[in-house]
Parts: structure tokens; sequence; C-alpha cells
């Protein structure tokens, strides 16, 4: 199944700086993110796990264009998003949407509802009114709203119908690729599985790829074609989500997966335990960032030399000093 | 596991909580009825609003005043009512023999005090001595927990901490007087996976260390399956399904139950459409007749509609109980 692809990332980088020390006189900088190589074809759910701090929020900036890379490109039908303006760049905030984590506070609480699902589309494209209510009304049903929901305020809805709306309003543009951070953390369990169908729905019918942003790796398994793996800004593994949970090829994939609870009492795991926790970015270990945690850890190469992506198979890279022969 | 059958650690007998409004009353915590034998973790599950929070803050006589009352019911620890202690009994019993882990490790640390200080508190209303010995007791709580450096963190201020080194502070405050019974109440949603991980490794070895009886509220069917050994899922202030999380797992009696387990993606095995529920658990104060979860249940007929399900024994031993209709036909 090769397709081509809609977004591909190329060697991109983000580093801020920050002022640290006594009155803010020291410059340090914080690599949030490092030349991350990957890309996202029709109707593929690619999702970027690790853990909190590893880049990945910074990340989905990146591809929303709400922040600018400190090096490397994005490619959005081959052309580079930080090169477009006027209408290029309408077409791709039209094309590229999001979801967010927390409903509550992601929705205008003043504006009624149709107005907010609308607005991606007035922005973004020129349609008149008549246009607009017929979309509107097709993303309500889309995500399984009702039609006269429109003219209600967001704090009418329960949390769920207001992951919906969010929802909603990111499929009214027709976008290629929605961004979903956290979509369904903080949601309850049965609500829960119904917008994680919804997604599987939506992307069936509009051939719609997803960036899954989330902390819940059942949840990350279920969904996704694809993963990449983050560890402090850099991505250390990356290949199909049954591969790499079936067999991980990096020392910290396996520990990450392998404190990942099972919602089956039947099924055994054996943890890896990872001692401490991930070190500040502020001062990232020497050599693979990953060595003071590690428990395949081979010597002085891993806490000197940072190492080099190798590609296992077409779909297959992985960072690490295990596979340098 | 040692346990003791004749008097176990708690045991609640239909337990009422009521709220009062100025627009009515109703019971989040409604006839409940449990067991925790020593050396046993108890999983209570529901959705947000089924009265979770509700049962564990009712176990330790933390309800909101003037709202909310038990109003009929028994809570013993190792054979001793709870519900007949003064307050400042029951001050004594908090923190040195239950004890409770909040959600928010953020908010449960007090910012303007230094972690020893705060572990050290617990000591000093239950076991009080000279400063010296105090600081040497929060050093030796936190080694417990497994932070690192104890003796330089003992002197930090929580902000200082990151968030899987200040549950584990509030932890340390929470075995800090080895109490019998740990209440944690979603201790883990606000951790990263590994952290959580390391996080409930250590409350399983403190428990095989000390015997302690825990008891989790929580949404998370990882944490359920992976480290409790009886559940008690609620469902609109009512206990619909208790028993053994092995029985449950393979064989819920109650549907809500089992929508409830095929609503979260498994980590290996099928990738089929996840089980929905339909509809929103009622309002509190909702007018109901019947079976609370009617309405939502695939299952339902008419006598779910017209009849209130008693606890029925669902596997003929006692071990298993559900209100539901359908285990009378099967």
């Amino acid at each position: 199944m090769i397709k081509t692809p809609i977004l591909e990332v190329e060697n991109l980088s983000k580093h801020f700086e920050v002022q640290t020390g006594i009155f803010k006189r020291e410059t340090k900088i914080v690599k949030a993110a490092t030349d991350l190589n990957f890309h996202i074809s029709e109707g593929e759910t690619l999702a970027l796990v690790g853990e909190s701090g590893c880049g990945k929020t910074t990340t989905t900036r990146l591809l929303l264009k709400l922040q600018t890379p400190t090096a490397g490109r994005v490619l959005y039908d081959g052309q580079d998003i930080n090169t477009l303006n006027g209408q290029g760049l309408k077409t791709y905030r039209s094309k590229v949407q999001a979801v967010f984590q927390d409903p509550w506070s992601s929705i205008n609480p003043r504006v009624r509802i149709g107005d907010f699902i609308a607005e991606p589309l007035i922005v973004n494209e020129k349609v008149d009114s008549n246009e607009v209510d017929r979309r509107v009304n097709a993303a309500l049903d889309a995500v399984g709203l009702r039609r006269q929901d429109a003219r209600k305020f967001p704090h009418e809805f329960s949390g769920g119908q207001r992951q919906r709306i969010a929802i909603a309003s990111a499929i009214i543009t027709r976008p290629r690729l929605v961004i979903l951070d956290e979509p369904v953390s903080g949601l309850d369990v049965s609500i829960r599985s119904q917008i994680i169908n919804l997604f599987k729905d939506l992307q069936a019918e509009y051939a719609l790829s997803y960036i899954l942003v989330a902390h819940d790796l059942a949840t990350t398994r279920y969904l996704a074609d694809r993963v990449a793996v983050m560890y402090l800004g850099q991505m250390v593994e990356q290949g199909n989500t049954d591969d790499v949970f079936d067999a991980p090829a990096h020392p910290y994939t396996e520990a990450l997966l392998s404190a990942a609870l099972s919602a089956d009492p039947t099924e055994k795991r054996t943890e890896i335990p990872m001692t401490g926790e991930v070190p500040s970015p502020l001062n990232p270990p020497s050599g693979c960032a990953f060595h003071p945690r590690c428990h395949k850890c081979i010597g002085d190469i891993c806490k000197t030399q940072s190492p080099v992506p190798f590609l296992q198979d077409p779909n297959r890279t992985v960072s690490c000093h295990l596979y340098d022969q | 596991m040692t346990q003791t059958q004749d008097t176990p650690l708690l045991e609640v007998k239909d337990l009422r909580v009521e709220i009062s409004t100025k627009a009515g009353s109703f019971y989040p915590v409604n006839g409940h009825n449990f067991t925790l034998n020593k050396g046993e973790t108890l999983g209570i599950v529901g959705e947000s609003g089924s009265g979770k929070s509700m049962t564990a803050t009712s176990l330790v006589r933390l309800l909101p005043k003037h709202a909310a009352k038990v109003k009929s019911g028994s809570i013993k620890l190792e054979g001793r009512e709870l519900l007949d202690l003064s307050e400042a009994e029951m001050r004594k019993v908090r923190g040195s023999e239950i004890a409770m882990i909040l959600q928010d490790p953020q908010t449960s640390l007090n910012p303007s005090f230094t972690v020893g200080e705060q572990i050290s508190e617990a000591f000093r209303l239950h076991a009080p001595g000279p400063k010296k010995t105090m600081r040497a007791r929060a050093i030796d709580a936190l080694r417990k927990v497994k932070v690192a450096a104890p003796e330089h963190r003992v002197d930090c201020y929580p902000n200082e901490l990151s968030g899987g080194m200040r549950q584990r502070v509030v932890g340390a405050i929470a075995i800090s007087c080895e109490p019998k019974i740990i209440i944690a109440d979603e201790p883990t949603t606000s951790l990263d996976v590994t952290v959580q991980a390391q996080y409930l490794r250590l409350l399983k070895e403190l428990q095989d260390d000390t015997g302690m009886g825990i008891i989790f509220i929580t949404h998370d069917f990882g944490i359920v399956a992976n480290l409790c050994h009886k559940i008690v899922v609620m469902y609109f202030g009512r206990i619909v399904e208790s028993g053994s999380v092995e029985r449950i797992f393979a064989n819920p009696a109650h549907p809500y139950t089992e929508a409830l387990i095929g609503a979260v993606p498994k980590l290996r095995g099928h990738k089929g459409r996840l089980t929905t529920i339909k509809g929103q658990p009622p309002a509190p104060m909702e007018p109901l007749q019947g079976c609370p979860f009617a309405p939502r249940c695939e299952k339902a007929d008419s006598r779910c509609f017209a009849e209130l399900p008693p606890t029925l024994d669902a596997d003929g031993d006692g071990e298993h109980l559900a209100s539901c209709w359908r285990v009378l036909d099967q």
C-alpha cells in the first residue's frame, strides 16, 4: 500500500532559548524537537508517543504552523508550509485541522455552537451563508449531533457532546489531516469509546489522516497505523503499530510499552523497570539522551555519541547503538 | 497474602449517604455493602458522578459538611464502628489507620511548606517526638517511597519536584503512620505511564511488606485488571456488580459492567469496534422507576423499567453479586 504522502517532515527542529540563573543572565537552549523525519499518507493514522516533555506537542504546533521551526521543513503536497502566505496559507489551514484535549476550554462559551463550528469555514474559504448552513448541518450529522443543536450554547452540552462539537468544527472545512492532541483523555470510559468509534467512521468516510498524540497506549494501538516514539525531542523509533508494539526495537520503546497496563487480567506483563525520570531538557545527557535510564546501554559509545537512525526496513527506523553494525 | 476471614479489615454494610439541596435530596451512596480484607486491593469503578469519591470520603467521614451526611448503615474497621466515634476519635483514625491519597499531587501538597514539614505533620498528630527525630522519620518515609536522595529532598518545596516525585511525597505522607488501609482516589491519572507503573509497583511492594488493604477509586480498567483482587462497579450511586477481578472480567453479570469492559481498547488482541453505551447517566434527582441503567441498557425489558432489581447472586456461591434481573434468567 504505497500512497503519496500529504505531509512530509524533513529534519525538523525547534529550539527555544531560555533565560536562567540569577538575573536571567544565562541563556540556555531547550531542544524541544530535534531532527524529526516522518511523513503521513492519505487515510493513515500516525501516533506520536512518549512521556510528557518529549516534544509531542511542539511537533504538532510546528505542523499547525503555530510556531516556526528553527531548522528543517514541513512539506504539504511538496510545498514548504513556511513559504505559504495569503490564499495558500488559508488553504493549508483549512486542510489541516486540530482537535484538542479539553472540550471545556477549547470552545468559546459565548458563541452558539453553529457559529463556532462554522468559524474555520468562514475564515478560510469564500462561501455564502446558505453554503455555511448546509455545511454546518452536514458536520453536525457527521458527528452525531442534531441539527437543532446549532442554536444552543456550549454549556448546554456534556463533555462527550462538546468533543463532538470540536470535531465538527475541525471537519467542516473538509480537511485532509486532523491533528488529535489527547482527544479522549478528558472523557469518561463509555463516552471515550463513542468518540474513538467516531474517529474511525470519519476516517473511513472522508479518507482523513490523523496525527494522534495520546498517552494511553491502548488507545494508540487501537487507532494508529504507524507510531513514532519520541524521547527528549528526538524520534527514537518509528514503524507500523503492530510491529512496534509486538517487537519494540529501541530499549526505550520496550520499557515504555512494558509500563502500560492492559485492561485484561489474563494478560501477563513483564515490566522493564526504568530508573529515574526524564532528564531536564535544559541539561540533556551526552551521547544518546536515553543512556542514563537504558537497561541495554552498551558502554562508552552510548555516553559519547548520539546514535544515527538506522533503517531496519522501509517502514521502520530506530536510533540506537545496538544496531550500529 | 494472609487473610483472616472472620473479622475483615473493613466491613461496610448498607451504607447510605444523603445529599440535601434546596431542590430536594438524593443518595450518591445508596446501600453499599462490601468488605476489604488484610493485604487485599479493592477497586471501585464507575463513570464520573457515579458516587465513587463520595463512597471514599464517607469511609473517612470527610463528607462535605452540611451538604451531605451518612443516613444509615455501618462502617466497621476491624469490628469497630466508625460511625459511632466522636470527631476527636475519628481524627485519630484518619491518617494513622485509614489514609487517603488524592488525585492531584499538585493541589494536595501545600506550596509554602517543605516536603519534610508536611510529612512530619502526620507524625506530630499521631506520634509526636523531638524535631530531630521527626526529620529523620520524614527522611525514612521518603526512602520507603523510593525518592532518590531523601536527605536532600526533605528540605525541598513541592514546586521543586516533578509530578511523579510529588505523588510519591503524598504517598509518603499516607504511609508515614503505617495505616491499615489506604484509599487512593485516582492516584495516577495525571502521571505518565512509566511513572504510573513505578508508583503502582511501589504501592504493591508496600502492601506486601505491611499487609495493608488498598481501595482504588478509578475509571482505569488497566489498574483494576492488574492490581485489584476485587471490584465494585458503581452506577448512579449504587453498586451494580461486585466480585473478584477474574470472574468479573471473564464473565460480567451486569450489562453495564460488560459494556464498560468492552468500551476499553485492549493492548493486544482484536481491533473490532468498541462497545458504546448510548445516552448519559441520569441526573441525580431524576425520578426513577426500575433499574437506573435500563434506559441505556441494550438488554432491558419491561420488568427492568418497572422494578428495581435486588442484589442477586450471580454464580451461586455468594462471591459474585449483581443487581440485574437477567441473573435470575440464567
